[in-house]
Formats: structure tokens, C-alpha cells, sequence
């Protein structure tokens, strides 16, 4: 029989592999054995989604492929998730979305299915999001909120939201960090926002950073 | 005939004009800026499109006029939700009901009337002086807009008979739109901004992308007409995949032009690629300058043009950089 450890190996493999059926049938496996589940989580499909966010960083992984290896994340994190009874231990709650006037969501998607997997919980604001939005969703207690934009026309609603935020007295309590192609360190800096981040892979990096200095 | 029409047609036929064709991608949005037109009215009103597009064309002279309101033209004939902006573009809010999903006719849905009667305004203003041409969305990217972004990615590698139903939907529709722009005295120009090197592997588009728009390719021939190609992002490792297409004009995003040029050899027509950033940001001069560059690393079979469409507020001395470059 595989030790524990080779078989959550096996979860972040199938996961990397993008099977969702192998995925879920390890998945059953863990739960058949009294693995725990949440090391199954993070050892197994966690672990396998930052594999796929490195293949895509090097382009040897495109958009479908990360999409199809989240499906295959989430159909073992369906069946793990009962075991663990109430809802999964978070790490911390963050809002994404991408600024009004701007449909561009391919990015930011693929930000929400490697924070997710990481073990946070993201309140998907979804795409052409007005700023009232954002500071609602900090309102409500997301201790971070990532703001997307992929357009030269629309960057300056990423300074609006920050600027909402700070009228609001949510800042600098809620942490804001941006991304999209046009964006960079510079502009992050200029407009006030905590961080930046390139692709999905450092978005995680820089989120896991922030929330846990604070 | 007159020269800007002479010279596209020298190059096509092989015979690279000493004056080199220019054509940056002003389309609906920054025309109707120049003019001082709202974006909403010139993407929904043929009279003011054509006319906001006749006077960019008369104020830069550059060697092709492209009637294009947004991307969503197609998509929102076939039922999708589309919403207007006053000042940007529209965009896709809602795909079409699954349901029932059907061609639609470009003679009386949606906005493709608008864009065939722009089409014959500007036919009717341009005459054979200059190329005209209408541009068409690309299968993989309509498809991706009937079934809806995600989904269409998300089953592209595991849900073939899905896929396929989208883009022989979206087949159907660009067949009798690219007949109706041909009755209507326009070119089709194909973009497939979806079927990105940024979005999808070569492996994907040639599976998927390629085959379909190797069949626009061969239809719009059928009209008589020459084919462009557009696509958008990192499109370096399918390069030589869209020469496969047929296309005589294939147009790129950011990429290294010289290194294209490399990899496709001398014959096939390049067209673009100055960036939009640097359209809308930077100086004449250094516009100037990355169009001189282009210029030299793509060799005489090119048309000197933009990344992608020149963004609406760019500076109109940015604009005429690049076609200047290209005259003196
Ligand atoms: C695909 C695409 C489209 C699709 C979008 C589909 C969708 N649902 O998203 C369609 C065809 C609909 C489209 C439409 C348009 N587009 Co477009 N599009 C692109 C394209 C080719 C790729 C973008 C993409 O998805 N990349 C892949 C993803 C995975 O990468 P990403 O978004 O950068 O995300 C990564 C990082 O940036 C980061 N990240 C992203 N968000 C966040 C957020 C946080 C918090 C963090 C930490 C990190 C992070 O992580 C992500 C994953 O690694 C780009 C070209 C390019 N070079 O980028 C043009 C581009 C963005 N589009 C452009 C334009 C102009 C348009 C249109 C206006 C065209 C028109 N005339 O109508 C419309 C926009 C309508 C609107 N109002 O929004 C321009 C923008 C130019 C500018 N002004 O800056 C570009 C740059 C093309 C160009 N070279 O000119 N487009």
C-alpha cells in the first residue's frame, strides 16, 4: 500500500496532469484511508496547482490547460471538503475583480483559481466592476482586495479604487494589490497600492506575504 | 489607378512599391474622437462611422480604410448582450441563449446592417482610390463568445464535441457575413484576437484556430478578394501556422518582427507592429523611431501598421508619426 505521503504526491501529480477523474478518485482514496483531509488539500492539490502556475509561467501551460487542471483541483476538492465537516480552515478572505470598462477577466481568473488553491477564500467581484464594489466588498471585511486591469484607458480606476478605500477609512487595514499586462511596480507605488504582481504564480507569493505580516 | 490603392496592390502581387504601405489600425473608437463624435454613436451609426473613418483617412492619407465598430458585432447579431459605453468600447456582457442559437442574417440582425451600410457609405466615398476593408472576428473568438469565455477555454482540451459545435456555429455566421461585405464592396479582414499565443498553445491552435480560419481564408479567395489575418499577443511560436492559413497579410501584436521575419522567410506580406502603449503615450519621435524600426526588420513585404487598434485618446501627431515614417 503507497504511504500517505506518496499519495497526496500522487493528488498534486494527477492534478498537474489535469484529471479530474484520477484526482477524485485519489481524493476517495484519502478519505477511505482516514488521511487527513487537509493535508490532502495542501500536500496534493495545492501543491499540484503550483506546478500547473509554474508550467504557466513558462509557457508550457496555456489558459485551457490551467482551467482543465482546476477542474481537476476542485473535483477533489469537492469530496475532500465533506470530510473536513464545516467549511474549510481559510486563510483569509480576499475580494477580485476587474476595474469598470474592462472586460479583460482571462487574468483575473486565473489569479482566483491559484488563490483559491492556495486555501483562501475569494469573493469574485467579477469583471467591469465599479469602484462602489470594491469598497463594499472591504466593507464587508475582505482583508485584501486585488484589482485587475488590462487597458492603458482603464488603469486610472485601480487609483480611484485606492482612493475610495482610503475616504473610507478602509485603508490601509485592507490591503490592495494589482495586476494586469499595462501594470507595473511603478505605477503600483504611484497610486498607493500595497503591491503588484506580474502573473498568477507571484499574485499568490505577494498575497501570502501581506496577510501574513498582518 | 491612385497610389494608395497601386500600392497595395503592387505589393500583393509581389512587387514591393518603392513608397511603402502604411495603414496604423485607427478604427471606430479614436476616429470618432478626432471628430469629436461620441464612440457610442459612431459603433451604432452607420452614417457617423463612415464618416468619422473618412475623415481620419482624409487627415493621416494612409494606404487603407477598416470599418470596425467592436469586437462584439458579430456575436451581439447572434444574441448576445452587448453593452454601450459613451466614450469606449462596447463589450460583451451576456453570450447569446444557448438555445435555438442560430446564424444570424446580415442583412437585418443586430448591428451587421450598420456595418454593411457603413461599408457602402465608405465604398461609395473611397471608390477604387483605397482599399477598403471590414473586419470580421476570427471562428475560435466568436466561438469563444457564444459559448462564453470560460466555458469554451475551460472545455477546449477535454470537450470536443462542445468545442466544435461553437466554432461550426460561428463558421455558419462568418460565411454568409464575409458574402454580405463582399456585395457590400468591402474586403473581410480577419482578426481572432482569442486564438492568441497568449491564451491558447500552437498545439490548440492549430487543432482548433487554424482549420477554421484556413476555411475563411479560402472563402474570402472565392470572392476574388485577398485575405488579412490579425491576431492578437505572443503569436512567434504560431507564426508560420498562420501563413498555413493562406492569409496574404498577416498582421502581429508585440512581437520581434525581425525574428518573424526569419522564421516565415521573404515572400509572406507582414503587417504592423508599433506599440499601442507607445501610441498613446509616447512622443512623435519615438513613435517615429519604433516605426523606422519596423520598417527595417520586416523587410519590403510588409504594411507598416499598429500593435493592435490605435488606442481611442492617442495623441493624432502619434498617428501621423507612423505614416510619415513611411513616406519619407
Ligand atoms: C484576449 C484579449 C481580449 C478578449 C478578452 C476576453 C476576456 N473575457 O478576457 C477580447 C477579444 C474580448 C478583447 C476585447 C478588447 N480588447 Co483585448 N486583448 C486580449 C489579449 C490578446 C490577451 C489578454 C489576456 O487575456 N491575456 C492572458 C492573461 C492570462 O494574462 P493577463 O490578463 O495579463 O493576466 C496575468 C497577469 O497580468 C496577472 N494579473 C492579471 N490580473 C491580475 C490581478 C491581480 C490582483 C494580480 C496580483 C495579478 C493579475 O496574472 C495573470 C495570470 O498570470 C490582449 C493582448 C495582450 N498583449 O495582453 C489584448 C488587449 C489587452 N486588448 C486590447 C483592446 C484595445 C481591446 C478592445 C478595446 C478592442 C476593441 N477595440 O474593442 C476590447 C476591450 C473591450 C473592453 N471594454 O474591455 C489592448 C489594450 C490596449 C490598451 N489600451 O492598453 C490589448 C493590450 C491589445 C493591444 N496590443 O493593443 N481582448
Amino acid at each position: 500500500m503507497t504511504d500517505p505521503g506518496d499519495l497526496f504526491a500522487l493528488l498534486a501529480e494527477a492534478v498537474a496532469a489535469m484529471k479530474p477523474d484520477r484526482v477524485a478518485n485519489l481524493a476517495r482514496q484519502v478519505l477511505e484511508r482516514k488521511l487527513s483531509p487537509d493535508k490532502a488539500i495542501t500536500e496534493g492539490l495545492a501543491a499540484g496547482m503550483r506546478l500547473v502556475g509554474e508550467k504557466y509561467a513558462s509557457k508550457v501551460y496555456f489558459v485551457p490547460e490551467v482551467l482543465l487542471a482546476s477542474k481537476a483541483m476542485y473535483a477533489g476538492f469537492d469530496i475532500l471538503r465533506q470530510a473536513l465537516g464545516d467549511e474549510p480552515k481559510r486563510k483569509g478572505r480576499v475580494a477580485l475583480g476587474v476595474v469598470r470598462g474592462d472586460i479583460h477577466d482571462i487574468g483575473k481568473n486565473i489569479v482566483k483559481v491559484m488563490v483559491e488553491a492556495a486555501g483562501f477564500e475569494v469573493v469574485d467581484l467579477g469583471r467591469n466592476v465599479p469602484v462602489a464594489e470594491f469598497v463594499r466588498a472591504a466593507d464587508q471585511g475582505v482583508e485584501l482586495v486585488g484589482i485587475s486591469s488590462l487597458m492603458t484607458t482603464t488603469m486610472p480606476r485601480m487609483a480611484d479604487v485606492v482612493k475610495a478605500l482610503d475616504r473610507r477609512g478602509l485603508r490601509p487595514q485592507t490591503r490592495v494589490v494589482i495586476g494586469g499586462a499595462p501594470v507595473n511596480a511603478m505605477f503600483a507605488e504611484r497610486i498607493g497600492a500595497d503591491t503588484w504582481a506580474p502573473n498568477a504564480h507571484s499574485a499568490v507569493q505577494a498575497i501570502e506575504e501581506l496577510l501574513s505580516a498582518s | 489607378m491612385e497610389p494608395a490603392s497601386a500600392r497595395v496592390a503592387a505589393l500583393l502581387a509581389g512587387n514591393p512599391p518603392e513608397d511603402r504601405v502604411v495603414f496604423p489600425m485607427v478604427v471606430a473608437d479614436h476616429a470618432a474622437r478626432l471628430a469629436r463624435v461620441k464612440v457610442g454613436e459612431a459603433a451604432t451609426d452607420a452614417e457617423t462611422l463612415a464618416r468619422v473613418l473618412h475623415a481620419a483617412w482624409q487627415r493621416y492619407r494612409y494606404d487603407m480604410v477598416m470599418v470596425f465598430a467592436d469586437t462584439v458585432v458579430e456575436a451581439e447579431a447572434m444574441g448576445a448582450v452587448v453593452e454601450f459605453q459613451e466614450n469606449d468600447n462596447a463589450f460583451l456582457v451576456e453570450p447569446p441563449d444557448d438555445a435555438g442559437l442560430q446564424s444570424a442574417d446580415p442583412e437585418c440582425d443586430g448591428r451587421l446592417p450598420m456595418m454593411l451600410a457603413a461599408t457602402r457609405m465608405l465604398k461609395e466615398l473611397l471608390g477604387d482610390r483605397v482599399p477598403l476593408v471590414t473586419s470580421i472576428k476570427g471562428t475560435f473568438t466568436l466561438a469563444s463568445f457564444l459559448a462564453g469565455m470560460e466555458r469554451f477555454l475551460g472545455a477546449v482540451l477535454d470537450e470536443p464535441g462542445t468545442v466544435r459545435r461553437y466554432l461550426d456555429l460561428a463558421h455558419a455566421n462568418q460565411t454568409r457575413y464575409i458574402a454580405a461585405i463582399v456585395r457590400a464592396g468591402g474586403i473581410p479582414f480577419i482578426g481572432d484576437p482569442v486564438a492568441s499565443g497568449s491564451l491558447i498553445s500552437p498545439q490548440v491552435f492549430r487543432d482548433l484556430a487554424l482549420p477554421y480560419l484556413a476555411r475563411l481564408v479560402d472563402e474570402i479567395h472565392a470572392h476574388g478578394c485577398w485575405a488579412g489575418l490579425h491576431i492578437c499577443g505572443d503569436a512567434m511560436d504560431i507564426i508560420t501556422d498562420m501563413a498555413a492559413t493562406g492569409a496574404d497579410v498577416l498582421s502581429v501584436d508585440d512581437i520581434d518582427l525581425a525574428e518573424a521575419r526569419r522564421r516565415l522567410g521573404p515572400e509572406v506580406i507582414l503587417m504592423g507592429n508599433v506599440s499601442t502603449q507607445l501610441v498613446q503615450g509616447g512622443t512623435p519621435g519615438e513613435v517615429g523611431e519604433a516605426a523606422r524600426q519596423c520598417l527595417a526588420d520586416a523587410g519590403p513585404r510588409f504594411i507598416l501598421s499598429t500593435a493592435c487598434d490605435v488606442p481611442a485618446g492617442s495623441p493624432p501627431e502619434n498617428v501621423q508619426a507612423i505614416v510619415d515614417a513611411a513616406r519619407s
